[in-house]
């Protein structure tokens, strides 16, 4: 009996390790992407603004969840309110990599400017009660403008 | 991609200028036709639901389901451009998307903006 429960114990602590573990490996991976495509998309530029005359929409979105870990830790800090910065770490790395697949989209196409961007997000459920988990969505679009020569 | 929608110069349909600006560059809006808008509403099947949830046990993107709001996008575009060229515009101005979940495991995705005639500025 106890040797059943040691070993239960040992495999959930070990999937939550490899959930731990594996969770800010991959965040840390997709920031270096992000810093990455960031540098080599640099010329591109982004307004929000709206203000300047456009010529074709550009637009990318990306689905994003947090890793088990993550989501205990931010099921748990709910519990006492105030700041969830697992979310809003998540969320920031969504937009920008939206953002980023948004300017590569212009680049693409020729252009070297992105006017009135502006960011659609919605929460996915994904499953049903204790295993149900929610997944962000986020869309970014915009006017590409300044054809290149 | 909306890019892709410049194809539809060649294969015999009405080209239309999609921006979310108010106006667009080296034109002039010669005749508003009101609001057009473009809806769907997609489920996840269960193929891409345990792709994902295997996916999900390190976090970070899903592609599956990126793909599948993509391809909502795609497809809301296509019907707000559909009635856009019914009622004769050749631009749409202003474009917003909006993305919500209606169902668990199901999102609409709604795309509107103004249907216009516009001409190249002189």
């Amino acid at each position: 009996m106890w040797t059943l429960v040691a070993v239960v114990l040992v495999v959930m602590s070990l999937s939550f390790v490899t959930a731990a573990v594996g969770g800010a490996v991959e965040a840390r991976l997709h920031r270096g992407r992000l810093r990455d495509e960031a540098a080599r998309l640099g010329d591109v530029r982004l307004r929000s603004d709206g203000r300047e005359k456009g010529e074709m929409l550009v637009q990318a979105s990306i689905v994003v969840a947090p890793d088990p870990f993550r989501r205990g830790w931010a099921n748990f800090v709910r519990l006492f309110g105030g700041r969830i910065d697992v979310w809003a770490e998540l969320a920031a790395r969504a937009r920008q990599d939206a953002e980023l697949r948004v300017r590569a989209h212009a680049r693409r196409a020729g252009y070297r400017e992105v006017v009135a961007l502006r960011f659609d997000q919605t929460t996915l459920q994904h499953g049903r009660g204790e295993n149900a988990f929610i997944a962000l969505s986020v869309c970014a679009y915009g006017t590409a403008r300044d054809r290149a020569a | 991609m909306i890019e892709t929608y410049t194809d539809n110069h060649h294969n015999g349909r009405v080209f239309v200028i999609v921006v979310n600006t108010e106006t667009v560059e080296g034109m002039r809006t010669v005749r508003v036709l009101g609001l057009v808008s473009g809806s769907t509403v997609r489920a996840r099947n269960v193929g891409r639901d345990f792709v994902a949830g295997l996916r999900n046990i390190l976090g970070g993107e899903l592609p599956e389901y990126t793909e599948l709001l993509q391809e909502s996008r795609n497809e809301a575009v296509d019907r707000m451009l559909e009635h856009a060229r019914r009622l004769g515009a050749n631009a749409v101005l202003g474009l917003r998307f909006a993305t919500t979940s209606v169902a668990a495991g199901a999102s609409e995705v709604l795309v509107y903006g103004t249907a216009a005639v516009v001409e190249p500025a002189r």
